[in-house]
């Protein structure tokens, strides 16, 4: 089990937060122990599916469900073309962000660009949080080197990916979107597709990244495109307390 | 067969709908199996319905069960 001081979620959203990861061998008087001598705010633990032992564990600790977490991964091996996609793939480009871009990202990250993630959907933070925390965490992981890209078409921006390499030739994109002016038919299909070639243009060997159940079509995208589940965990939430005291 | 039979049997085939859903209220993401990937599909039986192939804008524009009429009229399909 791993019990992690969430400390970037503070600045985030303004809540202490505790993010704990149950593996598989782990009992359930193992996460009872964890779960009662937590103090944070806002406490996440995501366990393995198919535990009912521990569901009942965090029933009666007054957890919450609130998504599943799928890791995907794509081998990067047998990409798949139509002649549709191929159509709409040599139409948009790729290219990286030029700090303007960042300031128009941020601009629909703002907007609200993103509505199915655990801090929208829930009712104690704020619309404003959730955005804010995707700004916080593109910064965060753009000044320990990832890099981001826009998606071209007829010279607007209508979407963006953040591109991370996690080492022995994996990468973890773990943000990706279309801009509000921009979510049109068959666009995430072209957008998942170019953070393949960027993987391919690299030389990486795989992709892995982490998409929710609350977003069926995201899954939809990712199966089309070739992606394999390697995991799934339930996620559950509890607020220690009212955020609004804090704000 | 007819082009309106065509045009119809394309989306009941790609989204798994009946006739009875066929009309002007039908848009993109208004029913789960048209999305993203819904939409590809979509796209591919009425350009093999039809023999045609859709420039880039008339793929992202073709939003609803009417505005693809609209579309389709560019290709001297008419419905």
């Amino acid at each position: 089990m791993q019990v992690i001081d969430a400390l970037w979620e503070t600045r985030n959203l303004g809540v202490s937060c505790c993010e704990i990861s149950v593996n598989h061998t782990d009992s359930t008087s193992a996460l009872e122990d964890v779960l009662y001598s937590l103090n944070a705010e806002y406490q996440v633990v995501k366990i393995p599916v198919a535990r009912y032992d521990l569901i009942k564990v965090l029933n009666k600790a007054n957890f919450n469900f609130i998504e599943s977490s799928i890791n995907v991964t794509h081998n990067l091996h047998n990409i798949y073309y139509d002649v549709i996609k191929k159509r709409m793939n040599d139409s948009i480009k790729s290219e990286k962000m030029t700090a303007h871009d960042t300031e128009h990202l941020n601009a629909e990250l703002k907007s609200g660009i993103f509505i199915t993630d655990r801090i929208y959907l829930d009712t104690t933070f704020t619309k404003d949080m959730a955005a804010q925390r995707y700004i916080y965490w593109i910064q965060d992981e753009c000044n320990r080197g990832a890099n981001l890209y826009k998606l071209v078409y007829k010279g607007n921006a209508v979407g963006f990916f953040i591109f991370k390499e996690i080492g022995n030739g994996g990468c973890y994109p773990f943000l990706s979107g279309l801009y509000t002016s921009f979510k049109l038919p068959g666009l995430g299909n072209i957008l998942l597709h170019k953070i393949i070639e960027e993987a391919r243009g690299r030389n990486l060997k795989y992709i892995s990244s982490y998409i929710s159940t609350n977003n069926i079509p995201v899954i939809k995208i990712h199966i089309a495109e070739g992606f394999s589940i390697a995991n799934i965990n339930y996620v559950y939430i509890k607020h220690n307390r009212n955020i609004g005291v804090l704000c | 067969m007819l082009n309106k039979q065509k045009y119809d049997n394309a989306f009941m085939a790609s989204f798994s709908i009946s006739q009875d859903e066929l009309n002007n209220k039908l848009v993109y993401q208004s029913i789960p199996a048209w999305d993203s990937v819904g939409h590809m599909g979509l796209m591919t039986a009425i350009e093999e319905a039809f023999n045609i192939t859709l420039e880039m804008d008339d793929i992202l524009d073709f939003s609803s069960y009417g505005k693809g009429v609209e579309i389709l009229q560019k290709y001297d399909v008419i419905l």
